[in-house]
């Protein structure tokens, strides 16, 4: 079996395009780039339609209030760039999922608060929700907040540190963006490369000839 | 309780020795009844998730923690990620499954058919003379009742059948053997080689010899296709498991009984003939109780595995158990110390590898080949294994905080080359480091608890700051500026690497087994997995219990055939 070409990656606007699977994912991003943020933005509000209207408690997860602002956080964690981001792998789904069936119950108290509290700064700074804020806005509450969040802990994994007691509420919510997104089939078809037979194993090769990681 | 059909043999347990015993036992024409206490597990559609995205695993592959520490308490830490989502039905329940660890121990094993062959490391070294001789030469342990020379075509023959991916090195203590050939190295694993050589003429960077098909063999087992799952199951057959390989060979005699879900509970003796007579079996989901008997018994059940049955098959003639006269069983047990030593090794950024290779790097052992050291503080010595490898998003995501668009880059891109070597130290045999059976104490099928008191010496503790040491200095010479170390491998057990219990020698008072695996007083009963080693050397052990299983099986015939059992 022979190894999965998959071409040269470059920067929007730099390379070029070497197959036609990715001058068809160009295609789409290079339109993407004039009008990344409205993209972005449509697709966020999409999603918080769907999350439906504000107040309705989910059985074990997040209300559905919560959830907007978990999807505003993901959308700016892993944003569109000349891939999908998290909201189009589906990462705030995935997130209350573990909220309802995986997360202890002080990691899901830990994770309302979070929220919360995401949405209270956005009302002391900018009067609005943190849902109903701009990209850009969002990115500073999400900023400070990364600046006020000390954690002593080393991991080398990002698992270990998912599951670390003393993680703050902003890495736990970072890390879980993360890991969703990166775990997703967008974010591993998109983003990585996702090769579930390579058939052989070069040992040395050039980075640009293959410039992704080699993960399953 | 039931009296069943006769066979000429039984092996007990479809490990990587159970499947050996049974291959060779029926090969050589003999009708054999595998006995295995865990659930059946087919080749290939029994890999449930051997080709599942990650994006269907359970919770995309994080721990389901509930479950793990309800019923997977000890199997769930097994290091180096050979417990997960996509393999944890092949492991043991621990809840239905406990024993007793009067120091810290971990017991890790499976209960499927095929037992640990299919989640093993694959590594597969011969030992070399120095290490049949270690416990001759310095008086820790008995004397080994066999050599390097007895060994040696068995070693080939296992090899040829199982392929082993290597490179050949030349060293008159690490002995080569027959390789298919071998993965390459990564750019940082070769700057690694060529300055650790370039410094240490008496040291070598070597690929690791590992039990995947870099090439076909034959037609029965596919070629490895570098994905680097091996422990989830390969439908390939690319690497070598029971299921694999040993098993379609028995079947293929027509000559084989399997029995899963058999729980042995006891061998029994006739003290007449002081020949074992059969075997005693509790049916795990009946829970009725059931004998087989048979002329040869081949015990492969782990080394744990055996030493519970061998202490369980009490009888007026083995009062404290077969092969007990001297109090030796249980003891003695060894397993490898360890200690991981890592660097960011800068440079090679314009470096990157492509597929996922089953394997990585070994430094063979150099402490006190050939005499002691000088500055050497401690008796034998230790080999590493690791590799230099680029970080992925998983570890490169963890050693940060951003988030954002360049995050979201960086992180999906190659990350830090990173050099690792991981100690593992040879563990003197100590009488003290033993299992025995605590008969208050009610574990699975009502059987009693096996109870650990084992612990790493002072020796141990001397050579894992030596081999630190030495770790950090070669990875200095090959550029690294800051060198980490980090324990593992710290709990008895955690290896998975464990021998001893039933060791052989030349006198039945302080061993169990003689120069063939036989027990001493016993002559139709065979021990052939880790129970049997009477030291630890510095290398894996699985390819020594192949050679020794089917060393012991070819005796066991030609002893039968001349009427002798």
């Amino acid at each position: 079996m022979k190894i999965n070409i998959v071409p040269r990656h470059e920067p929007v606007g730099q390379g070029s395009l070497a197959s036609p699977s990715r001058r068809v994912a160009l295609g789409a991003l290079l339109a993407g780039a004039v009008t990344a943020g409205a993209w972005t933005n449509a697709s966020a509000a999409a999603a918080l339609r769907a999350a439906g209207s504000a107040g309705t408690p989910h059985p074990a997860g997040f209300t559905r209030p919560d959830l907007k602002i978990l999807t505003m956080a993901a959308d700016i964690i892993v944003p569109v760039t000349d891939t999908p981001g998290a909201v189009a792998a589906g990462v705030p789904a995935f997130i209350d999922a573990l909220a309802r069936h995986w997360m202890l119950p002080e990691e899901l108290a830990q994770f309302r608060a979070g929220l919360a509290e995401l949405d209270k700064s956005a009302q002391q700074r900018y009067k609005r929700g943190f849902a109903a804020c701009t990209p850009a806005q969002a990115a500073d509450i999400l900023q400070a907040l990364r600046a006020s969040s000390p954690y002593e802990g080393r991991t080398f994994e990002l698992a270990a540190r998912i599951e670390d007691p003393k993680a703050p509420f902003y890495l736990r919510l970072r890390d879980l963006v993360v890991l969703g997104y990166f775990t997703s089939e967008i974010g591993s078809t998109k983003e990585l490369r996702y090769v579930p037979v390579p058939g052989r194993f070069d040992g040395d090769v050039d980075v640009k000839t293959w410039p992704y990681q080699n993960v399953i | 309780m039931i009296q069943t059909t006769e066979f000429d043999a039984i092996v007990i347990g479809s490990g990587i020795t159970g499947g050996w015993a049974a291959k060779e036992l029926t090969e050589k024409g003999l009708k054999v009844l595998m006995l295995e206490r865990g659930r059946p597990l087919e080749h290939q559609k029994g890999y449930i998730h051997e080709f599942t995205p990650p994006w269907q695993a359970p919770d995309r592959g994080l721990p389901d923690r509930a479950l793990d520490a309800r019923e997977y308490e000890i199997q769930s830490k097994i290091e180096r990620g050979a417990f997960s989502w996509a393999n944890r039905q092949y492991w043991i329940n621990d809840r239905q499954n406990p024993y007793e660890q009067l120091k810290p121990f971990r017991w890790h094993r499976t209960d499927v058919l095929g037992g640990r062959s299919l989640t093993w490391g694959r590594q597969s070294y011969r030992w070399g003379n120095d290490d049949f001789l270690a416990n001759k030469r310095d008086g820790h342990g008995n004397d080994w009742p066999i050599r390097y020379a007895d060994l040696e075509p068995w070693y080939t023959y296992v090899e040829k059948f199982i392929g082993v991916s290597g490179a050949p090195e030349g060293l008159e203590n690490f002995p080569d053997g027959h390789y298919l050939p071998p993965f390459e190295m990564t750019a940082l694993e070769k700057h690694l080689k060529r300055s650790v050589e370039a410094k240490w003429k008496d040291r070598r960077v070597t690929i690791g010899r590992v039990a995947n098909l870099s090439e076909a063999i034959d037609d029965e087992r596919g070629r490895c296709q570098r994905r680097a799952i091996c422990n989830r199951g390969c439908s390939f057959g690319a690497y070598f498991s029971t299921l694999s390989s040993t098993l379609p060979a028995a079947q293929k005699t027509g000559l084989l009984t399997v029995r899963t879900g058999s729980v042995v509970e006891a061998i029994d003796v006739d003290p007449q003939t002081k020949k074992a007579t059969g075997v005693r079996v509790i049916d795990a989901k009946s829970g009725e109780r059931l004998r087989f008997g048979a002329k040869v018994i081949f015990l492969c059940a782990s080394t744990y595995g055996s030493l519970q049955v061998l202490m369980q098959s009490k009888s007026a003639a083995h009062p404290n158990g077969i092969g007990n006269h001297s109090d030796v069983l249980g003891r003695y047990l060894v397993d490898h110390a360890g200690v991981g030593v890592f660097a960011e090794i800068p440079g090679f950024e314009n470096h990157n590898y492509s597929g996922r290779r089953p394997t990585g790097i070994l430094v063979p052992r150099f402490r006190n080949v050939g005499g002691q050291d000088a500055d050497a503080d401690f008796t034998r010595g230790y080999g590493f294994q690791g590799g230099a490898m680029r970080d992925d998003w998983t570890n490169t995501a963890a050693q940060s905080d951003d988030f954002g668009a360049q995050m979201k880059h960086n992180i999906a891109r190659p990350g830090k080359w990173i050099a690792f070597l991981g100690a593992f130290c040879e563990q003197l045999p100590q009488a003290g480091n033993r299992v025995t059976l605590n008969e208050n104490k009610r574990g699975g099928f009502g059987l009693p608890q096996l109870s650990f008191d084992v612990a790493y010496g002072e020796n141990e503790r001397r050579m894992k700051i030596d081999a630190a040491k030495q770790a950090e200095q070669m990875l200095v010479a090959a550029g690294a500026k800051h060198v980490v170390t980090i324990p593992v491998r710290t709990v008895p057990g955690v290896s998975i690497h464990e021998m001893g219990g039933a060791r052989m020698g030349h006198d039945p008072a302080e061993s169990v087994l003689n120069a063939h695996n036989q027990v001493h007083g016993v002559p139709n009963l065979f021990v052939t997995d880790g129970s049997a080693m009477a030291s630890s050397g510095s290398v894996n052990p699985s390819l020594t219990y192949m050679a020794l299983t089917a060393r012991a099986a070819d005796y066991a015939v030609a002893q039968l055939k001349a009427g002798a059992l």
